[in-house]
């Protein structure tokens, strides 16, 4: 829990801390990360809209309100807190937006990996 | 509330449409809403065909994948009581884009969307079916599927169009033979869900040049009565 207890691993140049791989665990959280590669900051309500259509996009089928709903939920009580304690995020103070901190180029291309291996049809 | 004016109803409930994608080449050509906007916004590249995120007045309203919004401009045509429509994929795009005017249909897409209309109505089997043909000799084709709608179901079936052509006897089916503008004009279906108001819909669209359509679909029971009321007051 407390961040004494941390743990660090290297990739590459870079150190990645252990929290950034429990962030990397959950599949909204990896879905509200990618689109964060493009985007340096995104509303709350959009990042619900995203990782909802995209999770879905592979499966056939609509995303319905309700599921998106959800999605929200689960991002302003549970998913962003995570990415705010692995610094990979900052909430602005009204928590209606999310930013991307700094990332080190290793954590950017961790995040890119874990892109290209769960949504990537071919290489590119 | 004439056709004219449905339309204008219909335009100003106003959606926008976000295609998410690493091309902004995806928004779709031939995907032309009058009444939303689309926009794009940047994926990271990773090969993933991307979505669209339709939101209306209280936000978001479903997503979709692209390779379904493409499938929806080259629709699948099924007859009405094709078991493969109960589990169509891009009958969920209906349901999405419902309300959306469109400025440019084919008839493909609208015989897609009129199957889908008779597909309800022969599914909940009662209540009233109203239909437009424009011309009286387009139902020549179609009277096949009508005397079986109309023989094996309780629905009340009106057609209407341009006095052209002498319909045989269909059961349960009422033929209004018309001679004005609007009804040569317009390609309309309009279902009330017999005592379900939950499967009422509605197609409207206007032939703007020879082949070419605009208009929307709508699951909105209000506009779907508000068309039916007109039609009964004004060519009965």
């Amino acid at each position: 829990m407390g961040r004494g207890d941390r743990e660090t691993s290297g990739v590459g140049d870079g150190e990645i801390d252990d929290s950034v791989f429990y962030a990397l665990r959950n599949r909204r959280r990896r879905f509200a990360l990618y689109f964060l590669l493009e985007h340096e900051s995104v509303s709350l309500a959009e990042l619900a809209d995203v990782v909802t259509g995209w999770i879905r996009t592979g499966e056939y089928g609509m995303a319905t309100r309700a599921e998106r709903d959800g999605v929200y939920a689960s991002l302003v009580h549970r998913h962003v807190p995570v990415l705010e304690e692995a610094d990979l995020v900052e909430w602005s103070d009204d928590r209606e937006t999310v930013s991307r901190t700094n990332w080190p180029v290793s954590v950017s291309e961790l995040v890119r990996l874990a892109l290209t291996a769960e949504t990537g049809e071919d290489e590119s | 509330m004439n056709f004219d004016r449905l339309l204008s109803t219909v335009e100003r409930r106003r959606k926008t449409i976000a295609v998410y994608s690493s091309d902004a080449d995806d928004v779709a050509d031939g995907f032309e809403v009058r009444n939303a906007s689309v926009e794009h916004r940047r994926l990271p590249d990773a090969g993933s065909a991307g979505f669209a995120v339709v939101r209306d007045r209280d936000g978001f309203a479903g997503a979709i994948g692209l390779g379904e919004l493409e499938e929806f401009v080259e629709p699948p045509i099924y007859s009405p009581w094709d078991e493969a429509f109960l589990t169509a994929e891009y009958r969920t795009l209906f349901e999405l884009l419902d309300d959306s005017l469109f400025a440019s249909l084919d008839r493909r897409q609208l015989l897609a969307a009129t199957r889908e209309i008779e597909n309800r109505a022969w599914r909940v089997g009662r209540g009233t079916l109203q239909v437009g043909f424009q011309r009286l000799s387009i139902l020549e084709t179609q009277v096949g599927f009508y005397a079986r709608l109309g023989a094996e179901t309780a629905l009340d079936v009106h057609v209407y169009g341009r006095d052209d052509w002498d319909p045989p006897v269909i059961p349960n089916t009422t033929v209004h033979a018309e001679s004005g503008d609007e009804i040569g004009s317009f390609w309309f279906l309009a279902f009330d869900g017999g005592d379900d108001e939950t499967q009422a819909c509605a197609l409207l669209a206007r032939e703007r040049a020879p082949g070419e359509f605009s208009g929307f679909w709508t699951y909105d029971p209000q506009i779907v009565d508000e068309m039916m009321t007109y039609l009964r007051n004004t060519y009965d």
